[in-house]
Parts: C-alpha cells; structure tokens; sequence
C-alpha cells in the first residue's frame, strides 16, 4: 500500500479544519512544537511506534504533555490518529502540514545553522537575502553549531546554501583524496 | 603514486588547492524519514527524477526508485549503517551512470565502474554511459546477419549466434552454463589477433568472490582479459549494487556497440538478479505478483536485453540514432553488434517457473543444458532437442550451413531412436545405421572445456560425422581420430581450411575432405 498518501489526507483533513475554525496559526504552532519534539525526542517516537504500548496508555501520556500546552484541535486529532492507529506518521503528518501552510501563506519555514550566535541586524540581512533569493517571506529558525567552525547553512524547503568552513574542508578533503587515489 | 616525491606531491596538492572552487552554490535537499535494509525513504527533494543519483551526508551514494506523494524511496549503493534519520540528502542532477572507455579493457570493475582489481585507476579517457538507456529504435537497427563464433562445434553447427543476437544459456545448476559462456570469449581471441575485436563483458551478479577470481584467471591464462571488462557484483553487495550490475555491463557493450565495435556480453546470472531486485521492489513496498516478483520483472529484463542490437551500417543512419549520450556523440559508427548471452539458473530442470519462460520469450532462442547428459559425459550437455536460435540461421557462414544443415534432425531423431532402442535387442539394417551414426556424431560434438575449436576445422570434421564417413572408426577412438584427422588436413591441406573457414564448400574441398578421412580412418580400422 502507498502509505504517503495517509500522511497528506490527514495533514489536509486538520489543515482545513484549522483553517474553517480560524485557528491556523496555533495549530501551525502545536505543529512546529510537536515537529520539534519528534526531531529532537527519539524516545518519544519510539512510543508511538511501539506496538507494546496501549492506545489507551499512549492516549493518557499525549494528554499528560500535550492537553494544557496545545490547542484543543490539536490533541483532539492526536486522539483521532490513536484512534485510527496512525500514530507513527505523525512526523510525516507535521512536515506535510508545514508545507500545506507555507503554500496557502507564502511564508517559507527556513533553518539557519551558524557557527556563532548571531545578533538582531545579521538576522535581518538575512531575512533580506532569502527575500532576494526566493522571492519570498521565510519564518528563520536559527540553531547555533560550532562544528560548522564558520560560515552557515541556510535551508529554505527544498534548497540549501552550504557555505560553512566545514563543509568547504570536507570537499577539499574529498578532492585531494580522490586525487591521489588516481 | 609509487614514483612521487613528497616535494611533488606538494605541489601537486598546491595546484589542486588552486583550482578549489570556494563559492557555496545553492542545492536542492531533503531529509532522511527512515533508513534500514538498504532503503532510505527521504522527505523533500521534491524536483528529483526517477533514477538520479543522490548523495547522503557521509558521502554514500543512493538511487531514486520511487517517487511518492510526500517522499522519494532510494536505494543505498553503500553500507546502511553510515545513514542516519534526520541526514540531509543532495540531489546530484546526475542520472545513475558510469564512467566508460577503452581502458577498462582487462580490468575487473563493480557496478559503479570502480576498478577492484587492485591494479589502480582505469587509465585513458572516459565517457560517461547512463546505466538506463532506451534500446535503439527500428531504423537503426539491421539484422542479424554475422556469425558470432562460439568455438564450440554443438553449437556453432546447430544453433548458431549471430552478432546482435540474444541466446539464452538456461540450465540446472553445476551444468557447464558458465563455461560455454566463457569458451565462447576465449573464442574471440582469434579476432582480437586480427583486429576486428569482439570486445567481451562478462557480469557476474551474485556470484562468490573465488568464482569470479577463477573465472579472471582462466581469461587471463587464456590470454582473454586484453580485450574482456569484467563487471562483478558479489553475494555480498547491497541488492542494488546487484541488480544494477547488468546495466552496467550494458552501457560498457553499448559503448563498444555505437562506436562500431562488435561485443559479446554475458550475465550471470539473470535468476539472481531477478531476486535482488524482488527484494528491492518488496523492501519499497512494491505489490508483489507471482512468486513474489514485482509487476515490472518482465519489464526489468526485456529492456535489459533489447539494448543487445546489430546497428545500421550507414554511418548517417547510426550517427542519428536515439538516446545517444553527449559524451561519445562525437564517436558514434554504424556497423557495431552488442551480443547478449543471458544465463538461467533452473531448479530441476523446471523451465516453465516465472523468470525462466519469461526470458526464454524475450531472447532470440536458448541453449538447454541438462544434468543428466552432463553426467553421462556428454558434454557441453546441450539438450539439442529444444535448443534453438530462432535468428542465428542466417548468420551461419554456408559451407557451416551446408555440412550442418541436417545434423539438428538427425541427432533428434537419433535421441528418439536410442530412448525406443533400449527395448528391444532386433533392430533392422536402417535403424541401426542412424544409431550407429548419431552415436559417433554425439563423440563428435563433445568438446573439452577452453578447448574453442576454428570454424573451418569445425566443418571439416562434421563433414565426416554427417557423412557417415566414420561407421568403421570404434566409438571410444573418435576423438583420436579428430586430432589426427585435424592435423592432417593442417599440416597438408591447409589452403582447404582457409577456403572453408571463407565459407566456400565445393567439390573439390569435398574429396579432399573425404580423401583425408579415408586415410585417417585406416589407421582406427583393426
């Protein structure tokens, strides 16, 4: 069975009702949070794809962490998935909601990895570089990395500009490796 | 490397630095959803195409296979274990191909066309050959109408390989499938030494590493490798690695075949790729069909081996065929053949199981090898019964055609006459004629194994067989009889064998022929 499809009925099914009840933008919110939590919780997908865990168990634990700090709508559909035992695409479900909301509003999510933290006016040249580049608002997540040694990695969507030092050295490395293999 | 000083390696390393491009460019990524068995399903990368190479973060290359609504499926070509969830993925803008040239020649290689042969990088100039590529349409097309020699009399005489042609060689395992195969590219020596190359590629897919060694070794020992490319993909390889080892094999033929050369390519096995990519279909969560095989299994092989072409000898006509690749545009001749001799695993002589009757229907005949002729020391044990080759016919040289022409039948009707013999003990005078002759004629077409005996020696001493110029000889003595016969003629008739190896058969040949086996023949009477 094509099981990409689940994940973009369900992301479409909550993002019209978000949008019927007004709610976009907290939903979009619940859903970076939870996307967030995903990424950064290996334990907590392991819950949910854990066939030992009960429904019931894994129903209480969502309400635990989720019922005072997420919209209504939001834990409501977690119950729903439970229900249906989708639960495992949930990351699918928040990354095709992200995209659904970037279509309707134009607001790109971007990640910016730098090396340094970065003050308000770089921030603000950046904002103005992914205006010029992509022709397009972008909603900037910033992340601090010091392997990156320099430099910074900007990833709009689909489309990454790499130009930290790490990533400059590995390639040279490559070059010269390959270089002498030959 | 050997030769460098450290001083020259510096500035080597320095120019190399020189050249290093600085400038970040703008790529197109994704992220890895899950990863395991070899498959990674990656979110994003939403421009990439079916069958372009991506690129994971510890610089492990993966292929795109599937392309589904909120994520791509790939295949790794490298170790699973390097990929994490969560890596990044970079769309390469390259459609999975390999490097190719003239340097490959003698050379082992896997299926990304990186030597493994510990003998350095391939040397010369490259050109880069996409692993799936269409096969050439009808108009650049001609038939088949050369004769590929094998070497081996059975089948040079009764089911005879012409160049653009695809034979199957389908059998039982420990059957002798892979020595015909590789008697065959021994066989190519002749013209090598002449300078009309039939450049060879043997696939080997799944195979053992040692077989592999063995099977380099008796090509080297035989002086094969100088114009041979082995591509391996051992049982060890990720599935991809193996599937796709046979596309690579083709696009190093088609190289040869567009540039006029001619080539011979041989896979071994197409059971075992069939399997690898059964598990690749199914890990994609493919639907499974008959034996588990995807739908598109017959799809997989067909478009394998309609790449194997004789192409149009007019050079305007082949300069304009389809899908030619940018990098040998400027090479391309007409004239060039790429051979295909696909080989089948069977399981107990079970031809009628899914990947066996499909390939059988897509080549130009097979060759049907049988365990219990094997056994009984005939051998290449060709069951010549249900051999055919359904377009080599016309590629037989017509002196071949002309001594050969009955024997097919006449063997036929001599297995059935033998399997009815063994009842009864009376036989009259004509039975035991065709028994006795097809008897002999069997010693006849046994054949050792590297033993690929010259079209013109071939007539000549089938010319006795279907003659019946052989009743006195004993049975046990006719190989005897065959060398001396042999070297008679070569050491006294030679101008005879230079003519039948130009295909001409009159009678003056014929008495000569005759006289030489009359004798030879009275040096074995008692």
């Amino acid at each position: 069975m094509n099981e990409s499809k689940i994940s973009v009925r369900y992301a479409k099914a909550l993002f019209s009702s978000a949008v019927e009840r007004n709610l976009l933008d907290a939903i979009k919110k619940d859903m970076d949070f939870l996307l967030h939590l995903l990424q950064t919780q290996p334990r907590l997908k392991e819950l949910l794809s854990s066939p030992v865990v009960k429904t019931k168990e894994k129903g209480t634990f969502l309400d635990n962490i989720f019922k005072d700090q997420c919209n209504r709508l939001t834990v409501d559909f977690l119950h729903l998935l439970l229900k249906n035992s989708r639960e495992v695409f949930l990351l699918e479900i928040c990354l095709n909601f992200q995209s659904l909301y970037s279509k309707l509003t134009g607001i790109k999510s971007a990640k910016l990895v730098t090396a340094v933290e970065l003050d308000t006016a770089q921030l603000e040249q950046f904002n103005q570089l992914i205006q010029s580049h992509f022709g397009s608002k972008a909603e900037v997540m910033t992340t601090v990395d010091e392997s990156l040694l320099g430099g910074f990695i900007l990833k709009v969507e689909d489309l990454q500009l790499d130009a930290s030092v790490s990533t400059q050295l590995k390639k040279m490395k490559r070059e010269l490796v390959s270089f002498i293999k030959n | 490397m050997a030769g460098l000083k450290p001083a020259e390696v510096s500035e080597i390393l320095k120019q190399q630095l020189d050249g290093f491009k600085t400038i970040a460019e703008l790529e197109e990524v994704g992220t890895v959803l899950q990863v395991g068995d070899g498959i990674a399903r990656v979110y994003g990368l939403s421009n990439v195409q079916s069958n372009e190479m991506v690129e994971f973060d510890s610089g492990v290359m993966g292929i795109v296979l599937n392309l589904e609504e909120d994520n791509v499926g790939c295949v790794l070509l490298g170790p699973t274990e390097k990929i994490k969830e969560g890596d990044s993925v970079k769309r390469s803008n390259r459609i999975a191909s390999i490097q190719v040239g003239d340097g490959l020649l003698g050379r082992v290689v896997n299926t990304l066309g990186e030597p493994v042969d510990g003998k350095g990088p391939i040397s010369g100039i490259t050109y880069e050959m996409p692993l799936e590529r269409k096969a050439p349409s009808v108009i650049y097309r001609q038939p088949v109408s050369e004769p590929l020699q094998t070497g081996i009399k059975a089948i040079d005489s009764m089911i005879p390989i012409g160049r653009g042609q695809r034979e199957l060689i389908i059998g039982d395992r420990q059957t002798g499938k892979t020595t015909i195969a590789i008697d065959t590219i021994i066989n190519q020596k002749e013209y090598f030494k002449k300078g009309e190359p039939v450049y060879c590629i043997y696939v080997a897919i799944g195979q053992k590493g040692s077989t592999v060694a063995n099977i380099a070794k008796t090509l080297q020992e035989h002086g094969a490798m100088d114009y041979t490319v082995i591509v391996m993909s051992t049982a060890s390889d990720p599935a991809a690695l193996q599937f796709y080892a046979p596309f690579a094999g083709a696009a190093i033929g088609e190289f040869f075949r567009d540039c006029g050369h001619a080539a011979l390519i041989v896979y071994d096995d197409l059971s075992k790729q069939a399997v690898s990519y059964r598990e690749v279909s199914l890990l994609l969560r493919r639907p499974p069909g008959r034996e588990a095989y995807p739908g598109d299994i017959f799809y997989l092989h067909s478009r394998l081996l309609e790449r194997s072409a004789k192409i149009n000898q007019t050079l305007a006509v082949a300069q304009q065929m389809n899908d030619i690749p940018e990098s040998i545009r400027h090479l391309v001749k007409g004239g060039g053949s790429l051979t295909a001799l696909p080989i089948i695993e069977t399981q107990d002589g079970d031809v009628s199981a899914y990947i066996p009757t499909n390939v059988i229907s897509i080549t130009d005949g097979q060759i049907f090898l049988e365990s219990h002729l094997f056994n009984a020391g005939i051998r290449p044990a060709i069951n010549v019964g249900i051999s055919v080759s359904r377009v080599g016919g016309n590629a037989q040289i017509k002196a071949m055609k002309k001594v050969a022409g009955t024997l097919k039948l006449s063997q036929a009707e001599f297995r059935e006459l033998e399997a009815f013999s063994k009842f009864g003990s009376d036989l009259d005078a004509a039975t035991k004629s065709v028994l006795e002759k097809g008897s002999r004629n069997v010693e006849i077409l046994k054949q050792g194994s590297a033993s690929p005996m010259s079209v013109d020696e071939q007539i000549a001493i089938l010319y006795c067989g279907t003659q019946g110029l052989l009743m006195e000889v004993p049975k046990e003595r006719i190989k005897d009889f065959e060398k001396e016969y042999l070297q008679l003629l070569t050491s006294q008739y030679p101008q005879i064998l230079q003519q039948l190896s130009q295909g001409i058969l009159n009678d003056e040949i014929t008495q000569t022929l005759e006289l030489a086996a009359k004798k030879t023949v009275q040096n074995f009477v008692y």
